[in-house]
């Protein structure tokens, strides 16, 4: 593949994946351009293909020209700290929400709040479970695969993405539901850090956060073994 | 070495120095001229990467060449600012990226050819030698 060299420098120089795409693409058109040209103004292939080259540029060039323009560049590389260290908790806090969200407005809605207590049916008793269980056990890695992910596609080395990675681990957004059978009171539907959450634990959880735990630091690995430019 | 310091001093008490580093970002010489040619021939109609720097080449008689590969980094970067649009088109059997002007790039072009005019009619003036300026 022409220009692969470049592809590579440019990725791991913090330029962002769909300028490179395109860069490489027109640069392709471009050099069989010249390279036309030059064989109508007489040179046989090779000697075409070379003074082509040469008026593209070399390498160097090429790289320095994309590099010198910084809005071309991600937010990722741009801004590490924001993209791998404020918005994975802030991310977590809003994926627990919005999957906590349904089950609070059907509680409402639905009347099962009644005095001190939350008379839920079986049924929803149990899809309230459900839902708790895929959160801890979904969420928490699913953002972490999503930044190591992207940290992959940009080439970035093992260090912010592996601090985003730990900052979600760390973090251990948990969603805790407990409605009560039918006649019992009390009954609550929270979502927290399970640091904040250990005193008051139930400790059936205590499985499904370690699970959580090693999900989310699971997507990592693939960083271990990635070369990034240090 | 006097008439070194008169004419800094010329250039600071127009204001020209300021302009100029406002105009092309210092040593922008390399960046600045480039924007403004490519926004004005964008101007007159759209067109793709190769043909842009043919036609720089020949609308200047070959005083201003760029390095051809090098032009896309900055197309790509006046597209982001929303100065120039990217749409890719088929043309001659490839799909060609084909780029035109905004409003805000017909902005930006009558700024860039405002700085530029004031900036070679004051450097050509400083050229003319201190005693004609001052």
């Amino acid at each position: 593949m022409p220009f692969e060299g470049l592809c590579e420098t440019l990725l791991r120089g913090g330029v962002a994946p769909r300028h490179v795409r395109r860069y490489l693409r027109e640069l392709d058109d471009h050099l069989a351009d010249l390279t036309e040209a030059q064989r109508i103004a007489g040179y046989d292939p090779a000697n075409a293909a070379i003074r082509a080259q040469a008026q593209l540029g070399s390498e160097a060039e090429l790289v320095a020209a994309m590099l010198a323009q910084p809005s071309l560049r991600t937010l990722a590389a741009r801004a590490p700290w924001l993209v791998f260290g404020l918005l994975p908790p802030l991310a977590a806090l809003a994926a627990f929400f919005l999957a906590a969200l349904p089950l609070a407005i059907i509680v409402k809605t639905q009347g099962m709040i009644l005095g001190h207590a939350i008379a839920a049916p079986v049924g929803f008793r149990l899809f309230a479970h459900g839902v708790e269980i895929a959160s801890d056990l979904l969420l928490g890695p699913l953002l972490a695969a999503l930044l190591v992910a992207a940290a992959l596609r940009q080439r970035m080395t093992g260090l912010w993405p592996g601090i985003g990675v730990a900052v979600i681990a760390l973090l251990g957004m948990h969603m805790q539901v407990l409605f009560p059978e039918a006649g019992r009171h009390g009954g609550h539907l929270e979502i927290a850090p399970a640091l904040l959450m250990i005193r008051h634990l139930d400790p059936g959880h205590w499985p499904l956060l370690a699970a959580q735990l090693f999900l989310t630091l699971l997507p990592a690995a693939g960083l271990a073994g990635f070369r990034g430019p240090g | 070495m006097y008439t070194l310091i008169t004419k800094v001093l010329y250039l600071e008490l127009q204001g020209i120095w300021q302009m100029a580093e406002e105009t092309l970002g210092n040593t922008a010489f390399g960046v600045g001229v480039p924007e403004l040619l490519i926004l004005k021939l964008l101007q007159e109609r759209e067109m793709y990467g190769y043909e842009i720097v043919q036609e720089i080449g020949r609308a200047s008689q070959g005083a201003v060449t760029p390095g051809e590969g090098v032009i896309y980094p900055l197309l790509h970067a006046l597209e982001k600012d929303g100065a120039l649009k990217a749409e890719a088109r088929p043309a001659g059997g490839r799909t060609r990226i084909y780029y035109c002007l905004t409003a805000k790039g017909v902005r930006r072009l009558f700024d860039l050819t405002d700085n530029w005019t004031r900036l070679t009619r004051a450097v050509q003036q400083m050229l003319r030698g201190p005693s004609h300026a001052l």
